[in-house]
């Protein structure tokens, strides 16, 4: 194979690649609107263990998304609360009020960062 | 020398990062891929059936993860030495120590580079004992 079909081959990725991140930026309302529903669950009972695996699998798909689309900053604090909710599902604290209200204090600032940044911008 | 790697069985529940690991592989890697979105849908005749040199595993997936399918996948007599590689952001020395117990040729870290994910894979393989 030549040199050139290695540059054509890449630019096809890149190409390719950047036409899937689209739709990705285009179906973050969808991931909020989502999220947005299992903090209600939340609120409504914090000891709503579906809500709160609801949400970690939201945080999880868009971490591992948003990085492989070069997103890190949204990766990186879409992991942080992954892995905050998987500890306190883990330590059976979801109900604890200080570190729950924590959560969703951290969360919600995070919604309206992504909302902010890849809703309104784009 | 390491026997060609052509066939891959590709398992990965999002649905974006399957369509870029996808295109990665098959775009610059030139391997023949069969993707599932599931264990439940690797582990159906056709994937079965499609003889995958490798298997490529997502390790967190609801219902049944990349450990489980694998171990699900074992029970095949076809399968019982098919490589593995397991994808995940848990790469901390403990987490791959247990992925390797299982018999993984490596581990990937996920967000994965779509550029390099490929030669990553190949390396792997040819590294593999």
């Amino acid at each position: 194979m030549s040199a050139d079909d290695d540059i054509k081959k890449s630019a096809d990725l890149k190409d390719a690649i950047a036409a899937l991140a689209d739709i990705f930026i285009g179906r973050i309302p969808t991931t909020l609107s989502t999220m947005e529903s299992e903090l209600d669950a939340i609120i409504h009972n914090s000891k709503d263990h579906n809500a709160w695996k609801n949400l970690h699998r939201q945080l999880h798909t868009l971490a591992g998304t948003a990085g492989t689309f070069g997103h890190e900053e949204l990766g990186d604090r879409a992991r942080e609360l992954e892995d905050r909710i998987n500890t306190m599902l883990k330590t059976d604290t979801v109900s604890d009020e200080p570190l729950k209200s924590e959560f969703m204090h951290d969360q919600r600032i995070f919604m309206v960062w992504v909302d902010s940044e890849f809703v309104k911008k784009a | 020398m390491a026997a060609a790697l052509s066939k891959i069985l590709y398992v990965e529940d999002d649905t974006d990062i399957q369509s870029v690991g996808k295109i990665a592989l098959e775009m610059v890697g030139g391997f023949t891929l069969r993707n599932c979105s599931s264990g439940k849908e690797a582990l159906d005749p056709q994937s079965i059936a499609f003889a995958p040199d490798l298997f490529l595993l997502d390790v967190m997936m609801p219902e049944m993860d990349g450990p489980t399918t694998l171990a699900k996948l074992r029970e095949f007599p076809e399968l019982t030495n098919t490589p593995v590689i397991f994808m995940t952001a848990k790469v901390q020395a403990s987490e791959v120590a247990f992925y390797n117990s299982l018999g993984a040729i490596g581990v990937i870290a996920k967000p994965f580079d779509p550029m390099q994910l490929a030669g990553q894979i190949r390396q792997l393989w040819n590294d593999r004992k």
